[in-house]
């Protein structure tokens, strides 16, 4: 089973069709925003040198801050979101055929959860491979203590069936607002969104993977007023990552040329999947997928790294389709 | 013949040229260089140029295209525009290996490269204006449209999309796009739309783009992997020359084009207000209020919903807005410190019971007024909500 969670920084149908620099291009890494995604949602070679991330196409793929009219959570999406979440499926799946010629069964066929709003403007896209899963349930997630949405963006989830075995797991996308404030409070906002995890449904159940963008480490911490420290996941102590504290994912805008490498390209350590199924750790391959440093120049013989000899126009490339790099996770 | 390259003459007083595209482009010259005063002619050698121009040569069948154009170095920038000027055989090309937009749709096809380089950029940055477009002339009803796209430079995918205005179509001016019984007019969404359309609504296309994947191994093969038509009415007037919807538009997107097409669509639209200085001018209104429909489909989902927001990110003052609407002259009192950070609304009704089943809105403010006058106010929301 392989999860990929991408914050897409306001995703849409117009920018899927956005196009890079024509040296990026040149790259080979892509030909626009739809190309860039799709090839590393598909596990195609253009990213085959990034160490753990294997070539397998991804069985969930979940869309952070994909962009919808309205903002009353629970209520359904509108304007061009479910034509951007039609675009993405028919991109995977023309993949998959190019993978798989002439396969009238290939082993990937992609569809999505009908998705609701989560925020202002905005929701949560998921992905999945109705091969190899099957959809029972998706929904915004409320406070169940208080039954009330939690802010600024409530959770969306769908709960799955393994085909092969009938297993179930629930995957959960997030966004969590930013940190702001004195710097030793600056991590409250998103720490006290984390605190409200456990009061979702999925947050008890067996099997279940909250991903996305945290906007905090699982070690960041605040002291509140009655001096005690608070932390993200202290309410989730089944919960567990393979990704390790402090993993930075946050991309910047421009080069940071006094910092190593890769916090000259990279700023804070904000996303993650945080997971409760018992799988061996020996089992797991989690990662932050940095495509920034691991970016290679594929239309040369033999294939050549590329930052150090343009991180600026990486960079400038990269942010054309998010903010944030993705995470993945296979077992 | 000889190799050059524009960073070969242009690349010590341009540093950012060697990031762009002019920095891998190979072009045939006799002498020493293609640019005579401003005028600028040689052939783009796409096998000299390498990997990058390989798709480009495949789909063509070509090995150079001849480009003509200007070279012009004043103010202290570089300005690069040149035109492929073998279109017949370019056009040719294209038609036989472009599905949905290629045959007799096409009528034109050409390569243009437009750049803009200022000497004062630096080795570290990238120029202003760096394209290299692969441009398709095609037919829609009575009229022509050129879809653009960046030339693709590896087997994948790349989007071919044009706006529009003025465009007044038909929905059958558009039944190439989904070839076969079905055709676009079919993927319009004209019963959900109810008594918003009918067969005598004047429409007008806003925007189209058309999704490729183009595989080159072991040969060429060009599939669509998705169209999207935006339609819409635009410049409807609300309040007199103030105020006007701009535009109210139908997003269609269409996937499976040669097997089953699968549509989805979305409604949505923009009120602007125009400044009391250029009424009517739609172009560059001082406030956009964008909204979003979505249309009932009962019984799983019963409501008919209306969503607004509206966006400052010029924090223009809410006086503004006032004199926009009712005239330059008018004061209200408002202080041109108060400005709307965002407006947002939604509600639901039901279109069984024709109740309302759910209201919200959102407004945000900032700026010193009244008890907040001498302190610096960041934000200032207020929140309504109903449900029944």
């Amino acid at each position: 089973m392989k999860i990929v969670s991408w914050n897409l920084r306001n995703i849409s149908l117009n920018k899927l069709g956005n196009a890079f620099s024509p040296t990026f291009n040149a790259y080979g890494l892509g030909n626009n925003v739809l190309d860039y995604v799709s090839g590393l949602v598909m596990g195609t070679n253009r990213w085959n040198a990034i160490p753990n991330l294997s070539t397998n196409p991804a069985d969930v793929f979940v869309m952070i801050e994909l962009k919808t009219g309205g903002s009353q959570k629970g209520q359904a999406v509108s304007g061009n979101c479910l034509p951007a979440l039609n675009a993405v499926i028919a991109a995977l799946n023309t993949l998959v055929g190019i993978r798989y010629p002439g396969n009238p069964n290939p082993p990937y066929q992609y569809a999505y959860a009908v998705p609701l709003i989560i925020g202002r403007n905005e929701t949560v896209g998921i992905i999945y491979n109705t091969v190899s899963i099957k959809l029972l349930s998706a929904t915004a997630f409320r406070n169940y203590n208080n039954n009330k949405w939690i802010n600024p963006r409530s959770p969306f989830g769908a709960m799955f069936q393994v085909r092969a075995n009938n297993a179930l797991f629930q995957v959960v996308g997030l966004h969590a607002p930013p940190p702001k404030g004195a710097a030793n409070l600056k991590y409250r906002p998103p720490i006290d969104y984390c605190v409200q995890l456990p009061t979702t449904i999925p947050a008890g159940m067996a099997n279940s993977f909250f991903m996305g963008d945290f906007n905090c480490n699982p070690a960041s911490t605040y002291t509140n007023g009655a001096g005690t420290v608070v932390t993200p996941f202290a309410g989730l102590p089944t919960y567990t990552t393979q990704i390790p504290n402090g993993t930075l994912s946050s991309v910047r805008v421009k080069v940071a040329s006094a910092n190593p490498a890769p916090a000259n390209y990279l700023s804070d350590a904000f996303d993650n999947i945080i997971y409760n199924d018992p799988i061996p750790v020996a089992n797991v391959n989690e990662l932050v997928v940095d495509t920034i440093g691991g970016a290679r120049n594929m239309n040369v013989v033999p294939i050549v790294n590329i930052p150090g000899a343009n991180l600026t126009g990486v960079l400038n490339a990269y942010n054309k389709v998010s903010d944030h790099l993705p995470v993945a996770m296979e077992w | 013949m000889a190799n050059w390259k524009f960073t070969d003459q242009y690349g010590t007083a341009y540093p950012a040229l060697q990031n762009s595209i002019l920095s891998l482009l190979v072009f045939d010259i006799t002498g020493t260089s293609p640019v005579s005063g401003t005028a600028f002619s040689a052939s783009l050698d796409l096998a000299a140029t390498g990997a990058a121009m390989s798709v480009l040569s495949i789909i063509t069948g070509l090995t150079t295209i001849p480009m003509t154009g200007t070279v012009d170095t004043s103010n202290n920038t570089l300005t690069v525009s040149l035109t492929s000027t073998n279109n017949t055989v370019l056009t040719t090309a294209i038609a036989a290996c472009i599905p949905i937009i290629g045959g007799s749709i096409c009528k034109d096809a050409s390569v243009t490269i437009n750049n803009v380089t200022p000497a004062s950029l630096t080795s570290d940055d990238e120029p202003t204006t760096d394209d290299i477009d692969l441009n398709i002339t095609i037919a829609i009803g009575s009229g022509k449209g050129v879809l653009v796209t960046q030339i693709p430079m590896s087997n994948g995918f790349f989007t071919t999309s044009a706006t529009f205005t003025g465009f007044g179509i038909s929905l059958s001016d558009l039944d190439f796009l989904v070839p076969g019984q079905s055709g676009f007019s079919q993927s319009f969404p004209s019963t959900e739309l109810g008594p918003y359309y009918n067969s005598g609504t004047a429409l007008s296309l806003l925007a189209l783009s058309v999704t490729f994947y183009v595989n080159t191994n072991p040969s060429l093969s060009v599939t669509v992997s998705g169209v999207s038509v935006s339609i819409g009415i635009t410049n409807i007037p609300i309040y007199q020359q103030a105020l006007y919807m701009n535009p109210l538009a139908v997003w269609v997107n269409v996937t499976n084009i040669t097997t089953t097409p699968l549509t989805t669509w979305g409604l949505e639209g923009s009120i602007v207000l125009c400044n009391y200085n250029t009424p009517g001018n739609t172009a560059t209104p001082d406030f956009e209020f964008d909204f979003n429909l979505g249309f009932p489909n009962p019984p799983t989902v019963p409501d008919f919903t209306v969503s607004g927001s509206f966006e400052n990110p010029s924090d223009k003052p809410v006086s503004l807005m006032i004199q926009d609407l009712l005239g330059s002259s008018t004061d209200t009192g408002i202080s041109d410190t108060i400005t709307v950070e965002y407006f947002d609304f939604y509600a639901a009704t039901n279109v069984t019971t024709g109740t309302i089943t759910e209201f919200s809105t959102d407004i945000a403010m900032s700026g010193q007024f009244g008890l907040f006058e001498n302190f610096t106010l960041e934000e200032f929301s207020i929140s309504v909500s109903y449900s029944s």
